[in-house]
């Protein structure tokens, strides 16, 4: 009995041990940095009429940084600075201290948006604190190259890497959390319950582009058809994705869904983040297979062009 | 030799406590989210207070995202401005609405800063109608019987409100120092129409219903001025 105990215990610690989802982090360090970089970058010249004390909004203390200003000076540091740790967060450099501080100032930055924040805004924070304990700068970053450069490999310990697996399944639940409980309220409204939500979306002039508007005006049961499509793919999602082979259309269903929202409504960042969520959702053996398949298409490629040049190339005089 | 085979058993049983400890915080944290971000229900309701305690910080989230009930009024915020020295006496003593202009550019392109300003004046108006009042809130103010509780959300409510109505002020007052260098006072209208019912969806000329909020005369606060 204790001898079986122990084997199981071996077999959680080994399965737990190895390392499975490093190159979807990796990625989506560099996508979630650049959609932060878009925000400081977008309210640039507005940045203190938006998030500074001398601006337009109210902030109570909600432990922000720029809650310690006291100048316009001050203000544009700290500003500075997280464009500056954001830019190190993207190119993978300083590891988890980067990500730490990141978050630090993503936060601060977080707490500034008062009304302007959207649910992408509230995710995006939420992951960047959970990322912390993720290894995220294993694939394409400064760290691996000077790690490479030094003659050693880029290694984590088993400790570490057991961290990081429990890390990428909290965030994958909290993705969950989010479209699972998201769905639930749809269900229990009655324009979505009756399919008119999007033609009541289209009529507020904030949250629609004209793109939205010509959509429903146009096509509008397959307006009615979209509506509660949306509600079943995230009530749906939690489930999919536990198996291997349907989880890609649940991924690209959920794409398309977001790119709609980007594109009818114009929530740019929200769309963003919600997309880039998906790329923790495959193994590293998935992403090194579609690798491998696009490696093996660029030398069918090569290989259809060469002979085809054979063929019907031009022939040169001494042929 | 012995020694290094305890060293991997002990090293073994650490990894293993935890994985437990990790689990085991997972679905204790997510247990807690699930109460806190989930549709009311009596359980939630009753656990409420420490729900809330313990996800007001780092993990605050609400996804409703458009949901039970999308936002389906256009709220237009519009500003009348008294100057000081006017240069062209009476031209900002009519209605000026500012927030079709960031409509406007906001319909231009995906890429814009007004998407957000947009959302900015919106969620101000909307915070000024509903107050802190969420789902769960208004649901507690209903059905509870504890008066103190009742009194309390609803001070809490009316706090809301007066702070989205400050924050109006400060929006219009940087508006307002946008459209002219000198403006002493301000006044404020909030203005929602509702949207056309889908049933009377092919009715031509059909007229939209729309409430109005008018505020009163009020100092243009001192702010940096709108860009």
């Amino acid at each position: 009995m204790k001898a079986k105990f122990n084997q199981w215990i071996i077999a959680v610690v080994e399965n737990m041990s190895k390392e499975k989802f490093l190159i979807g982090p990796s990625i989506l360090r560099i996508v979630l940095g650049v959609i932060m970089l878009y925000n400081y970058f977008i309210h640039y010249f507005q940045r203190h009429l938006l998030f500074s004390h001398e601006g337009i909004g109210l902030f109570n203390a909600n432990y922000s940084l720029y809650d310690l200003v006291k100048s316009p000076l001050q203000f544009d540091i700290i500003y500075h600075l997280a464009i500056l740790i954001t830019m190190l967060f993207i190119i993978g450099y300083g590891n988890r201290f980067i990500t730490i501080l990141n978050f630090i100032f993503y936060h601060s930055f977080y707490q500034r948006l008062s009304y302007m924040a959207d649910g992408g805004d509230n995710l995006l924070y939420i992951v960047l604190f959970l990322l912390i304990f993720v290894n995220v700068t294993t694939y394409f970053s400064v760290d691996n190259v000077l790690y490479k450069r030094r003659g050693k490999p880029f290694k984590h310990s088993s400790w570490s890497i057991i961290i990081h697996n429990i890390f990428v399944v909290a965030i994958i639940i909290q993705m969950c959390i989010v479209y699972f409980t998201s769905a639930c309220y749809q269900l229990m409204g009655e324009v979505w319950s009756n399919g008119t939500a999007l033609y009541y979306i289209s009529q507020v002039d904030a949250f629609s582009r004209p793109s939205l508007t010509y959509f429903v005006e146009n096509f509008m049961y397959l307006s009615v058809l979209f509506s509660y499509l949306s509600i079943f793919i995230k009530l749906a999602f939690p489930f999919i994705i536990l198996n291997k082979r349907l989880k890609l259309c649940a991924v690209l269903a959920l794409c398309s869904f977001h790119f709609g929202i980007l594109v009818g409504m114009g929530l740019l960042s929200f769309s963003m983040v919600m997309i880039s969520m998906e790329f923790l959702i495959f193994t590293d053996q998935e992403y090194k297979k579609v690798f491998s398949l696009k490696e093996s298409l660029k030398i069918n490629v090569v290989r259809l062009i060469f002979s085809f040049k054979q063929k019907f190339g031009r022939k040169t005089p001494s042929q | 030799m012995k020694d290094n085979r305890e060293v991997k058993v002990k090293c073994l049983y650490g990894k293993f406590s935890l994985i437990v400890f990790l689990f085991v915080l997972l679905i204790v944290h997510y247990f807690v989210i699930v109460l806190d971000v989930g549709p009311s229900n009596p359980i939630s309701i009753k656990v409420n207070k420490y729900t809330s305690f313990y996800t007001k910080t780092i993990f605050a989230q609400n996804w409703h995202l458009f949901a039970p009930d999308p936002l389906i009024d256009n709220q237009k915020i519009y500003v009348q401005i008294k100057q000081k020295q006017s240069s062209k006496p009476g031209e900002f003593e009519d209605w000026i609405d500012i927030s079709t202009p960031l409509i406007k550019m906001n319909d231009k392109s995906v890429f814009t800063p007004y998407n957000r300003i947009l959302r900015y004046s919106d969620g101000l108006a909307g915070s000024f109608y509903s107050g802190s009042n969420t789902d769960l809130v208004t649901d507690v103010i209903e059905k509870t019987k504890d008066e103190s509780l009742k009194k309390n959300l609803l001070d809490k409510s009316e706090e809301s409100r007066t702070e989205a109505k400050t924050a109006i002020y400060r929006y219009a007052s940087s508006y307002a120092l946008y459209l002219t260098t000198d403006p002493e006072e301000i006044r404020v209208k909030l203005e929602a129409t509702r949207p056309q019912p889908f049933s009377e969806r092919n009715t031509k000329n059909y007229v939209k219903k729309t409430e109005s909020n008018t505020f009163e005369w009020k100092k243009v606060d001192k702010v940096l001025p709108f860009r």
